[in-house]
């Protein structure tokens, strides 16, 4: 027995004018269990410090005007795998989509097809928590328009929403792509001075509200030291041909945050980030740490130091930790409202 | 008949037997499939099969692909080129000399066969190798990961990879690497490059990362009119061999260690620093050439430990650009124990300091430039060793230059010019600071000149009675002062020699015309009324080849003070400047040169003649007719000379 149609208009009304005083904000309703922190003291001093390996890409940099959330953790194994999964199934023609060089995850073999799925690993502890090293920027993009767009395997899912693919190219020299993600976006790459302040800017680095910089993301200003947990704390500068440094899960070192409780910035990949570098010239993305095994981590890791990459490409440990707002406090989901609306109308 | 039949048995089976020894040689690959557990890749044998020796073979391999095993019939066997085509998408496929997996660790492994033609799996997602060659390499090995790869002959083909294994893991030790046989690797370092009886005569590049153990030859690394390359993006920790003649560069990084065991360098480094303390310091780091070095070294930083050339000279051709010889290092260009070597004839820039503890030790002779811009305060935060027998022309014989970059009241800095060893009892230095009073041909003919030059007032001719302008502790002497920096004496009536005018380092002119003014004034005018002679004067830069000199020719008349004033004006027409700087061009220090002529008989040094001169000869004859006698002939001449000035 179903309602009368004027019954149903009312209550969709009411359920409108429930969800008008009780405005939602999309990140709240679209967190999916990730680990955020918040980074604040907004309008912060940049960095101003030496650039004594390079040129001076950071120099001036980390200074944000807001507060915003970054991931705690790079992005999981099992959280890449769910991206991936999504599309690589769908097709033959997708089965190679986003797969990274190093990662948690191998080749399910039970599935037929179409195109390729995976599984985690079951010869390492903890697969799903492993590191993703390997992607491109605009692999990491498209991760980003995925989650705004609410995890839909629908191939459009992809191609807006925190970026626009449609700009996505290279005229020969500089790629095209937008330099910075959509306005209203839910989900991000960090920007360049997000990424620098959440791992070396310290609100009180010297002492209660005097902030400052730490040359080292897990606010030091000596290098991180190579080894294994309870040895050392990094994977960052092991040797890949003695340890198996992509086996070491996210959040091993429980002890190494930044100043603002982020774990893994250093060893794990090194990060995405939309800076461009060198500034003014759209050449390469810019990255930031260092990651597992890298014998250069001394440099990598120092605030003061840049890497870039050309945004199509990836190598073997290019990384991605998560960027959102911060949500606004008395959200309702407007979803369940939605829902009711769209069961009642089908009926 | 029997017999016959019998012989002709035998023939046929030693034919049988000769035939079956040669199909016995054989090259063997065998394609594992992944074991996926089921369908489609339900492990299991691809591909199965005998090749003969050297025979070239290209595979297609199916996405079920998982390793490729090469094994031979025996040590002796070539193995001809494979192309792999094809093959996996979703995993790695491994191609490996020998049986088993792929080696991963950095070990060698049992080597197969003799000379390989080598591979080609670019057409592969991602294709891994490592193994082991009885022989050389004849052919290249195109691939797109790289694990340790052992050749017990000579790499005499090119060998590139995409990636090193597992990122850090590439490794080629060889026999030898002949001209042909260069090594690069894209992305990932590059961890070792060592031969074990051969040099290594092909370039060996780490695109995107570090050559992080280095590159080791048994004898040479490249030769004298065939240098290779030897180039990273991010670091090089070693580089050794007998003779090294190679051009190594490091893009954003350092390099650690340079070591010409046995032998010279010939050829070009540029790095960041000469320095492993960003790369777990451990071990010796620093440059080290027995032998000549003949060098274009660029460091956008420090030499931070050792730059040491023994047993030979840093050539007249070589330069050093690099910032800092940091605190605690040491740059020394030694003899050995036959006394060969031990100079520096090139020239070396330092755009920083001489640092703190750090040693600059020059066995036999500075030559060629050394030159220092400073730190705004200092230069020279240590001291220079020069130890050449300076009886036997060694020594200073070339330029040393302090702040260089012409920094407004940088100091010469706490640090010495030193002649001799710290033990020998004969040791000195160059003092005072900057004005030291060292003549230039007591140290071996060089100077150390700290910008803007000061006059050299002891190393001038006539000799400068001063060792700088204000010596007096007066801010110079000024126009109305009596005083004087050199004498000359001369017969009434007669010019005299102009004065040779030097300075601590080299000079130079700016415009065409007189870079100086000469003022007269009779040395018993006690007023300030100069006249200006300028036009009666000329002059001659760089008189004899000297670079820090300038020569004042005209009428330099008896019994006359001349003050001559160098034009040191940068924004003026003509003007004396310092030359050999970095940067800049800025006008030498302001230095007067006051020239007194006396009268050869004027004894009393009165500037007039008058009867106490011929007093002064009775008390103490001279030769003042200049023709080698004292006599009566002299007391004449002053007599005559005071007679004639109305002195008398």
């Amino acid at each position: 027995m179903g309602h009368s149609p004027s019954s149903t208009r009312t209550l969709a009304a009411a359920i409108t004018a429930w969800g008008l005083c009780f405005p939602i904000t999309a990140a709240r309703a679209q967190d999916y269990g990730l680990d955020w922190v918040t980074v604040g003291d907004p309008g912060n001093p940049p960095y101003m410090g030496d650039s004594p390996y390079g040129p001076p890409y950071a120099y001036g940099r980390g200074e944000v005007d807001y507060e915003y959330r970054v991931g705690r953790t790079e992005v999981t194994t099992g959280q890449w795998m769910e991206f991936v999964n999504t599309f690589s199934t769908q097709s033959d023609d997708l089965a190679d989509f986003a797969s990274p060089r190093h990662w948690g995850a191998t080749i399910d073999w039970s599935y037929d097809g179409p195109g390729r799925r995976y599984e985690l690993r079951d010869d390492v502890e903890s697969p799903g928590l492993l590191p993703v090293g390997g992607i491109s920027w605009r692999e990491a993009g498209m991760f980003c328009n995925w989650l705004h767009n609410g995890k839909s395997s629908d191939l459009t899912a992809l191609s807006s929403g925190a970026y626009d693919t449609s700009t996505w190219g290279d005229d020969g020299q500089h790629f095209t792509d937008d330099p910075t993600h959509l306005p209203g976006a839910k989900f991000w790459i960090p920007t360049l001075d997000e990424a620098l302040k959440a791992m070396n800017y310290d609100p009180d680095r010297y002492g209660a509200g005097q902030g400052g910089w730490w040359l080292y993301p897990n606010m030091s200003d000596d290098p991180p030291i190579p080894g294994l947990p309870g040895e050392g704390t990094t994977t960052a500068g092991l040797d890949p041909f003695k340890v198996a440094v992509w086996d070491v899960p996210l959040g091993a070192y429980a002890d190494q945050v930044s100043p603002w409780g982020l774990l893994d910035t250093t060893g794990g990949a090194r990060e995405w980030t939309e800076g461009i570098v060198p500034p003014g010239e759209q050449y390469n993305r810019a990255i930031v740490g260092a990651g597992a095994g890298d014998f250069n981590y001394i440099i990598d890791d120092h605030v003061s130091v840049v890497q870039g990459l050309d945004p199509g490409a990836s190598t073997t440990d290019e990384g991605l930790r998560i960027a959102s707002a911060v949500p606004t406090p008395g959200t309702t989901p407007l979803v369940f409202g939605v829902s009711i609306m769209f069961f009642r109308r089908r009926r | 008949m029997h017999t016959r039949v019998m012989r002709s048995i035998v023939v046929l089976c030693a034919c049988s037997a000769a035939s079956s020894a040669m199909a016995q040689d054989w090259v063997h690959v065998e394609v594992i499939r992944q074991d996926g557990g089921c369908a489609p890749c339900c492990s299991g044998t691809e591909l199965s099969i005998d090749l003969d020796p050297a025979e070239d073979h290209t595979f297609a391999l199916s996405s079920c692909a998982r390793r490729v095993n090469i094994t031979t019939s025996s040590s002796t066997v070539d193995i001809g080129r494979f192309t792999f085509t094809g093959g996996p998408g979703a995993f790695p496929l491994d191609i490996v000399l020998g049986t088993g997996a792929l080696n991963q660790s950095d070990s060698p492994t049992t080597a197969v066969g003799d000379d390989w033609e080598g591979f080609d799996a670019t057409d592969i997602d991602d294709a891994r190798f490592a193994g082991r060659i009885g022989g050389s390499l004849t052919g290249s090995i195109l691939v797109p990961e790289m694990f340790r790869f052992d050749v017990d002959g000579a790499v005499q083909a090119p060998i590139h990879a995409g990636y090193s294994g597992n990122g850090g893991g590439f490794v080629v030790e060889a026999g030898a690497i002949t001209s042909s046989g260069w090594i690069m690797v894209d992305s990932g370092n590059l961890k070792r490059v060592r031969t074990d009886a051969g040099g290594i005569y092909a370039s060996i590049t780490a695109s995107a990362g570090s050559i992080s153990e280095g590159v080791f030859a048994s004898t040479d690394i490249g030769t004298t009119t065939s240098p290779i390359s030897i180039t990273a993006a991010n670091f090089i920790d070693t580089v050794q061999g007998d003779n090294i003649y190679a051009d190594i560069e490091v893009a954003s990084g350092d390099v650690a260690l340079i070591d010409a065991s046995d032998g010279i360098f010939e050829g070009s480094v540029d790095a960041v620093n000469i320095s492993r303390q960003y790369h777990n310091d451990y071990g010796t780091e620093g440059f080290f050439v027995y032998g000549d070095v003949d060098i274009q070294l660029t460091l956008s930083n420090s030499i931070r430990d050792h730059f040491v050339v023994t047993g030979g000279d840093f050539a007249s051709s070589s330069q050093i650009h690099v910032k800092h010889l940091a605190d605690a290092a040491e740059l020394k260009i030694k003899k050995d124990g036959s006394g060969v070597g031990g100079s520096l004839l090139g020239d070396m820039y330092f755009s920083g300091v001489l640092g703190a503890q750090s040693l600059i030790e020059i066995d036999r002779s500075l030559a060629g430039t050394l030159s220092f811009d400073g730190d705004g305060t200092n230069s020279l935060k240590d001291d220079i060793s020069i130890l050449g027998d300076l009886g036997a022309g060694e020594g200073l014989t070339g330029q040393v230059i302090l702040n260089a970059d012409a920094t407004a009241d940088e100091a010469w800095g706490p640090g010495l010019v030193k002649f001799g060893a710290d033990n020998d009892p004969s040791q000195f230095s160059l003092l005072p600071v900057p004005y030291y009073d060292n003549k230039s041909s007591t140290v071996g003919g060089g100077a150390v000149g700290l910008v803007p030059y000061y006059c050299h007032y002891k190393d001038c001719a006539p000799v400068g009675t001063k060792v700088n302008e204000a010596a007096d502790g007066l801010d110079g002497l000024g126009a109305c002062q009596q005083g004087f920096h050199a004498l000359r004496k001369g017969s009434m009536g007669n010019p005299v020699d102009g004065p040779t005018i030097r300075h601590y380092g080299p000079i130079g002119q700016a415009g065409t015309g007189k870079p100086f003014t000469v003022k007269e004034k009779a040395i018993t005018d006690t007023t300030c009324n100069w006249t200006d002679v300028t036009s009666g004067f000329t002059h001659t830069l760089h008189p004899g080849g000297d670079e820090r000199a300038i020569k004042i020719s005209g009428p330099f008349m008896p019994g006359y003070d001349y003050l001559i004033e160098p034009k040191v004006d940068s924004g003026g027409s003509d003007y004396l400047y310092c030359a050999g700087l970095t940067t800049t061009t800025v006008g030498l220090h302001d230095d007067d040169f006051r020239l007194r002529v006396y009268v050869l008989q004027d004894l009393t040094l009165s500037g007039d003649l008058a009867a106490d001169d011929i007093d002064a000869w009775i008390d103490d004859p001279v030769d003042t007719t200049l023709d080698g006698i004292v006599d009566n002939a002299d007391l004449v001449d002053v007599i005559e000379a005071v007679a004639d000035s109305g002195g008398g």
